[in-house]
């Protein structure tokens, strides 16, 4: 047995835990090394001196707050709901932690959802003309709130109407100009 | 001890107490209250601090006894409770050290020394009780805890498992590795005192 590992067996040998190969191998370590001796005396003393230290006491007046503690908490009004909640527990959990834990997941499908829209509803596909018209002219509505008084245009742009129109058009009207690629997608025979 | 026979164990009080006995709470307090002192106090070094943690323990035991299940000693969880406090006030006082440093010239006195008059008081003519207190508060954090759960608790090394939520082996790992360097640290208290005379 070296120094490192009689010191790391110092308490399992005041403790009275070690094998007794191992309480002899402690011994014939200690009774040739003074390092570790003195080591093993020093802890001896200190543990001895912890048991005997004084023991600290609460003052005379500790029940006496503890009790006006007490009362001014049993005066605040407890909640009927958190009163139902206290000591059980939801699924294993202390209820704050439930009802957290639920909120996150709500907040995860809520976000998800909006995230991807619903491609199952025919009605809401964007090559349905008549939701896509719905959908796709809306925005116009905002445009006229940003220019009042003038004119603009809500109908679908032709050929000739998309020669005719200036590269400022083309910036005030994107949705038109999408609208246009869509109706070409569908007849593509024009 | 004959009245043993008689005596609500731990686990009984706090069961009548879950069921409305106020009378148990009661005696739980007066079991409780000096034991959890003394580790407390042991654990912050300071008196006024040890006896509000104490107090938080109490009303913690009081607000939450339905969370107490018969699983784990009653000892086990009050001394768990008042652990987590007291590590909590450590943490804030840490904080509060900093700031307080940042704002304050170097002549400031460092805070929480121990405040009993008596605490220079000889134990067995080994050390005095600030020499203690001072090398205990020099341990870090988890080998303080198990130290005093062990030498001045005297709590058995199953229940300071369960306390400190670490296995068996890593208790008594720390304990002895907090035990070696208490005695680092009065040994120089030693060689100073022995200097002096």
């Amino acid at each position: 047995m070296d120094c490192y590992e009689c010191q790391d067996y110092i308490s399992a040998y005041i403790e009275k835990e070690l094998s007794l190969s191992k309480i002899n191998e402690f011994d014939n370590h200690i009774s040739g090394c003074s390092v570790c001796e003195d080591i093993y005396n020093s802890v001896v003393e200190i543990i001895g001196s912890l048991k005997n230290a004084r023991k600290f006491v609460v003052s005379k007046n500790f029940n006496t707050e503890l009790q006006a503690r007490l009362k001014q908490l049993s005066e605040q009004p407890v909640r009927r709901f958190s009163r139902y909640f206290e000591g059980r527990r939801i699924f294993g959990f202390e209820p704050k932690y439930a009802f957290a834990s639920v909120a996150v997941a709500i907040a995860i499908v809520v976000l998800t959802l909006s995230l991807f829209p619903d491609t199952s509803n025919p009605s809401f596909s964007p090559l349905n003309p008549s939701t896509a018209s719905q959908e796709f002219i809306r925005p116009m509505d905002t445009l006229r709130s940003m220019y009042p008084g003038e004119e603009l245009k809500t109908t679908l742009a032709s050929e000739s109407d998309k020669d005719s129109m200036t590269s400022q058009d083309k910036i005030s009207h994107p949705k038109l100009d999408f609208q246009d690629k869509i109706q070409l997608v569908k007849d593509p025979g024009k | 001890m004959a009245n043993n026979k008689f005596r609500y164990t731990d686990e009984e009080l706090i069961y009548r107490f879950q069921k409305g006995d106020e009378h148990a709470y009661l005696e739980l307090v007066n079991r409780y209250r000096d034991k959890l002192m003394n580790f407390v106090y042991r654990f912050v070094g300071s008196v006024e601090d040890a006896e509000d943690i104490v107090q938080d323990t109490l009303v913690k035991l009081y607000t939450h006894k339905h969370f107490y299940r018969n699983i784990a000693k009653f000892s086990t969880w009050i001394y768990t409770i008042a652990s987590n406090l007291a590590k909590t006030e450590l943490r804030k006082r840490k904080r509060h050290k900093v700031s307080i440093l940042s704002q304050m010239g170097t002549e400031d006195k460092d805070f929480d020394l121990p405040s009993e008059e008596s605490t220079d008081e000889f134990v067995e003519g080994r050390f005095n009780e600030s020499e203690i207190q001072n090398a205990i508060q020099s341990l870090p954090l988890h080998f303080r805890t198990a130290v005093i759960l062990r030498d001045i608790q005297e709590l058995s090394y199953d229940e300071i498992s369960n306390i400190l939520d670490v296995p068996l082996g890593t208790v008594k790992s720390r304990i002895n590795r907090a035990r070696l360097q208490l005695q680092e640290e009065l040994k120089h208290v030693k060689e100073t005192r022995r200097k002096s005379i």
